[in-house]
């Protein structure tokens, strides 16, 4: 049994993949309390879908380079994510229209790109579904910078966010510059889609921003700790999912997402179960 | 670009909300307000004047521009005709006002406690990038005490009952230190032990000096507990005392045909207001 525990890390890129996974897994986690909170969760897919043309650009004019790979895809992220306000508010449309036809257009785009290369297929499928046994030292080291300043950034705008969250009126009266907070909250969610691209990829982008919050927000009705239980989930789901596709042989971001969902109907089974017991022996 | 002059724009600490609070002046004063929707007007060239330390009831039919009007006295909501002035001065420039939101609303499943939501008061004042500070923590313990909420401070919202929801807003417009505070229908759903705890609370604010402005469609209590009673319908149609503001005429002004009115030997009348939810009030 223990012996099956350490086997995989007898290999570097296990090891890489490991920590890759925590490290992003416990980012999306924290930034996805938000997420879940104002109910984004379509505007984060559709952000980690708008991508990929970012990512076919740099990867044509950057010959393979992860540095290019990485700008490419932030500035599109970031560009997608700020623009897509004023977009829905000059097209007079609804924001989940705006941002279906936006986001949808800008995939298909993406998909084009790349399929001007002759090893489409394989280069499509690590840009979709990740590449988490690929992480180098570099892009470990890249990943932590980013995510660190992401979580600095969540910690030290923490009460503003909270607030917008849960009352933007009050945010209003207060005077705080709630368009500006807005933004920075949709970088922030743009960064740590970047960041998170190589683990499970853009198509399942958005169960790792919103599956190990939802999770949390039935174990706690506290907020920070719904962080800390989301980031836990995102971490153990991260290991348990790499240990699964090493020994199944499956695919890493596909087994890192399965475990987060099994995780969340484990939890809200047992939740539904304890309610069941509470109201029996209250009865 | 846009954004540039947005964050040049944005004032980063209160320094910049210190307005002059110019006592000689009505603390609001609204001439020929008017707030136009895609579908119509909202408020329709709607002057008046609130003075420092009244209570005033807002009435009329659903639809007749009550929040819009606490929305622009707020000064979240721009006029698109007339003006609005906070002692004199524009909305934006004041942090002094509080919007208590109504219950339905707001999302009681949002994980704060009670505790958490008093302190959002705060954040204005602690400012960004701050954490709050003992004085801060020690003006929360004191608006949680005011409104008898200290022993519930670290429960989740939705375990309160509708009064102890509506007493935790006030606890946070007083966390605010707010001089003017707007309630939205603060009474609707609320039981008649819970309504009248709301209305003591609200007369000892009022024997503080401030100053509160109560959307409500419960006529009654609006001519019981109420100095001076705005009848609103999109347009102003009476201000003044409950006596001199609920008769006949101006009623059926606001409400059309949605009232019944029976007159009584005395020349009492009895109003039903049947078009509203929240209905039950007679």
């Amino acid at each position: 049994m223990f012996e099956m525990l350490l086997q995989p890390f007898q290999y570097a890129f296990m090891v890489r993949g490991m920590l890759a996974a925590v490290l992003v897994g416990m980012v999306c986690a924290v930034v996805g309390t938000f997420v879940v909170l104002r109910g984004m969760a379509f505007f984060g897919d559709a952000l980690a879908h708008t991508i990929l043309p970012g990512l076919a650009v740099g990867y044509l004019v950057g010959g393979g380079s992860r540095e290019a790979l990485f700008w490419w895809a932030l500035g599109t992220a970031v560009v997608s994510a700020v623009s897509i306000g004023t977009v829905s508010r000059k097209l007079r449309l609804k924001e989940d229209t705006a941002i279906g036809i936006i986001f949808a257009g800008m995939f298909a785009l993406g998909v084009a790109l790349i399929s001007s290369v002759r090893s489409y297929s394989v280069d499509l499928a690590h840009f979709l579904f990740g590449d988490i046994l690929a992480v180098r030292e570099s892009d470990l080291v890249r990943s932590a910078v980013f995510g660190g300043l992401v979580l600095v950034l969540i910690y030290a705008f923490y009460k503003e966010f909270t607030l917008l969250s849960f009352d933007p009126i009050l945010a209003a009266t207060l005077r705080l510059p709630a368009h500006l907070l807005d933004l920075l909250l949709v970088v922030l969610i743009a960064i740590t889609i970047v960041v998170s691209l190589q683990t499970v990829g853009v198509a399942l982008m958005v169960a790792m921003l919103i599956t190990p919050a939802a999770t949390a927000s039935l174990i706690t009705r506290r907020l920070p700790l719904m962080m800390f239980w989301a980031a836990v989930m995102a971490a153990l789901s991260g290991i348990v999912g790499l240990y699964l596709s090493y020994y199944l042989n499956i695919a890493s971001g596909a087994a890192i997402v399965l475990t987060c969902t099994v995780g969340f109907m484990l939890v809200s089974v047992g939740r539904s179960l304890r309610e069941r017991v509470f109201r029996v022996t209250t009865a | 670009m846009a954004l540039i002059r947005e964050i040049r724009q944005a004032r980063w600490s209160l320094n910049g909300y210190r307005a002059a609070h110019d006592s000689g002046q009505p603390i609001v004063r609204a001439v020929d307000l008017s707030v136009r929707y895609e579908s119509g007007y909202a408020l329709d060239r709607v002057s008046f004047e609130v003075y420092k330390g009244e209570r005033l009831a807002v009435v009329g039919p659903n639809g007749a521009g009550k929040s819009t009007l606490f929305k622009v006295i707020a000064g979240i909501l721009p006029p698109t005709g007339g003006r609005i002035e906070i002692y004199g001065g524009a909305p934006g420039e004041h942090i002094c006002v509080a919007y208590v939101p109504q219950r339905s609303v707001v999302d009681w499943r949002f994980p704060v406690t009670v505790y958490d939501v008093v302190m959002m008061g705060r954040v204005g004042r602690i400012g960004l990038l701050r954490r709050p500070r003992r004085e801060d923590h020690e003006k929360v313990r004191q608006a949680l005490e005011r409104v008898g909420l200290s022993d519930l401070a670290m429960r989740q919202i939705a375990q309160l009952s509708g009064g102890q929801q509506q007493r935790m807003f006030l606890a946070r417009a007083l966390a605010q230190e707010a001089e003017l505070m707007l309630l939205d229908e603060p009474f609707t759903g609320l039981d008649l032990p819970a309504q009248n705890e709301i209305l003591a609370l609200l007369e000892q604010l009022q024997g503080e000096g401030i100053t509160i402005m109560v959307s409500l469609h419960d006529l009654n209590l609006a001519a019981q507990q109420f100095t001076r009673i705005l009848l609103l319908n999109r347009t102003l149609i009476a201000l003044g005392t409950p006596q001199d503001v609920l008769n006949t005429q101006t009623l059926l002004a606001a409400y059309g045909g949605h009232l019944h009115i029976l007159s009584e030997p005395s020349g009492n009348l009895v109003l039903g207001d049947t078009c509203c939810e929240g209905g039950g009030d007679v």
